[in-house]
């Protein structure tokens, strides 16, 4: 059975459709969970702004001028609304979560570490790894999300990890992690 | 081997850390979460059933490029026909200044050069400004990032290839930088300029070429369409001399084009020089032995006309060659006065051609004007036709970017050159 592209749910949807609307959902809703998680390092969170990008594209529908470019388009809603609800989330810490915090960064879990040193990247750094590496999405899912070509992802992937190998080995987690 | 295995080991930890399983997406569960949006939709579809379809249509007529530029022309057209038509007096007195000091106050544009080449369009660059911040997209892919400090060029590979301070931290305006200054600010005769035609909707600027800048021996005229109401550019055309051939560059001003992240430069650092050597100054020319550029073996180099003097006594015949008209010289050399007096120096003037790996010699770009720890865009080579004739024919293309940097020793100097062999196939 043919699959249909974006560009034809998007027709459909704009026309009244809403279960082609759907269907759009749900296939960018991992990357868009991926996305926001790469911006709010939550993921209960991170599928909150996804679900909240969808509910934004929805009434934004009949803006999108061309069909093919739905992914990228998801994409700049989601990192809006990921970036505002990090800001909701900052202002909202007490002193308890952020005692919280600072405790969990004395357990010298790797794993933590990881997660940090991911977080001190630069944001197009750090969306790219995330995007590749929280749900495994392919090349060419990660190419339409940030707008840059297949061919370039391996080589902003390599050196990606490349910084956040230097991260890591500043806390003395170098190649050899023992 | 050892660096395999970090890496897998890298791989799986990132995976561990951050890694779950692909969520699956609950529609209905979603559309009870949000029945206000999908009322906002339902209403929407029900206003106006004709005109979704409509737009459907719409686009996809205008997911085609040419389908596009044809009805940008046919606008363009509309226009001017408007005003030669209907137009009348109103604001024939409106100073190009008000037009610039307009500009200046726009959040966001996103601009089209193209280039008039014969029946076709060939895109020159695309750019788009932001809140103080610039991308230009060549033709072929590369880019330049301004984010008001610094320009970042980047190859078509993504790599960075220069460096250089900021136009916007000189004072420069987002149109200026994209237009290249051919219609500066500074210039006070064209600021005073008003328009040669007045419609309903648009003002209709023209200028003669600017006499300080390099680009004035070619150029005809430009002539610049400003949207009435809003004193905004829409667009400008740049005519060449003894030639059809123009330049089209078309402004829009809708919500911005690309997100804020769209704005900041990979996160590349520079790579290692392909070849580098000490070098003195005014001596003979030096040869750099060059790792790691394909197809490139040697680079010669030669380090020369240091100036260090007062900006006052800048000589005007600083740039010197034999290959090229006197008057462009000179028009180069009051360039690179003008920026003396805004940055100082020392400046320093480096030739440099390149011997690729069969042994053919470049010809020998003498062109370039450095300061010291500053890269720069250089190219040497043949564009498609062949400026070099190289001795077996084959389209080859130099691009490279030199940097100069002070030792402790005097009339010594470092230059590091990165270089990247372009041939057809590339």
């Amino acid at each position: 059975m043919k699959v249909a592209t974006d560009t034809e749910l998007v027709e459909a949807a704009a026309g009244g459709d809403i279960e082609s609307f759907g269907k759009l959902c749900e296939r960018h809703y991992a990357a868009m969970t991926a996305l926001a998680y790469s911006v709010l390092a939550d993921h209960h969170l991170a599928e909150d702004a996804a679900q909240e990008t969808f509910a934004r594209a929805l009434t934004n529908l009949q803006r999108l001028k061309d069909g093919r470019k739905l992914a990228g388009w998801l994409a700049a809603i989601c990192r809006n609304v990921a970036k505002d609800m990090l800001a909701a989330k900052t202002r909202n810490l007490d002193s308890e979560a952020g005692l919280r915090t600072a405790d969990k960064t004395h357990e010298g879990d790797y794993g933590d570490l990881m997660r940090r040193a991911l977080m001190r990247l630069p944001s197009g750094a750090r969306e790219i790894i995330v995007l590749r590496y929280y749900d495994g999405l392919s090349y060419d899912e990660i190419a339409s999300v940030s707008g840059v070509s297949r061919a370039a992802i391996n080589g902003r992937l390599t050196r990606a990890k490349r910084k956040l190998a230097q991260y890591l080995s500043r806390f003395g987690f170098a190649e050899d992690k023992s | 081997m050892k660096d395999e295995n970090f890496q897998n080991e890298l791989d799986g930890d990132i995976k561990r850390a951050i890694g779950r399983d692909r969520p699956k997406f609950d529609f209905d569960n979603w559309k009870k979460a949000h029945e206000q949006e999908i009322q906002v939709y339902n209403w929407q579809v029900r206003r106006m059933p004709e005109g979704s379809r409509r737009a459907g249509v719409w686009r996809r007529i205008m997911t085609n490029r040419t389908t596009k530029l044809t009805a940008a022309a046919v606008i363009i057209l509309a226009a001017y026909l408007t005003l030669n038509l209907i137009g009348g007096p109103n604001m024939a007195n409106m100073a190009w200044a008000q037009v610039t000091n307009h500009l200046a106050e726009v959040d966001h544009v996103h601009v089209y050069w193209l280039k008039s080449r014969g029946d076709d369009f060939i895109r020159h660059f695309e750019a788009w400004y932001a809140r103080g911040k610039l991308v230009k997209r060549g033709n072929k892919g590369g880019m330049m990032y301004d984010d008001g400090q610094a320009q970042q060029f980047f190859d078509e590979q993504g790599r960075l290839i220069a460096q250089q301070p900021s136009f916007f931290a000189k004072g420069k305006t987002f149109f200026e930088v994209c237009t290249a200054g051919l219609l500066s600010d500074e210039n006070e005769q064209l600021s005073q300029l008003t328009p040669i035609n007045v419609g309903d909707d648009f003002l209709i600027y023209e200028f003669d070429p600017p006499a300080n800048i390099d680009d004035s021996k070619w150029l005809e005229c430009i002539s610049v369409t400003v949207g009435k109401n809003s004193l905004l550019p829409i667009q400008i055309k740049i005519y060449e001399k003894d030639s059809d051939d123009y330049d089209l560059v078309m402004f829009d001003y809708e919500a911005p084009a690309q997100p804020p992240e769209f704005f900041d430069p990979l996160g590349v650092e520079v790579s290692a020089p392909h070849g580098s050597a000490e070098v003195l100054l005014d001596g003979e020319a030096t040869v750099i032995r060059l790792e790691g550029a394909p197809g490139l073996k040697q680079a010669v180099v030669r380090l020369h006309s240091k100036y260090d003097g007062p900006s006052g006594q800048f000589p005007l015949d600083y740039f010197r060659s034999d290959r090229l008209d006197p008057e462009f010289c000179r028009a180069v050399s009051e360039r690179l006065c003008k920026e003396y007096k805004k940055k100082g120096g020392p400046l320093f003037r480096l030739d440099v051609s390149f011997v690729t790996d069969e042994g053919y010699r470049s010809g020998t770009n003498d062109i370039i004007a450095l300061c010291l720890n500053e890269a720069k865009k250089c190219g040497v080579g043949s564009e498609k036709g062949g400026l070099d004739n190289w001795p077996d024919g084959k389209y080859r293309n130099i691009k490279f970017s030199p940097l100069l940097k002070p030792t402790d020793k005097e009339d010594t100097y470092i230059v590091e050159l990165r270089c990247w062999l372009r041939s057809e196939d590339s």
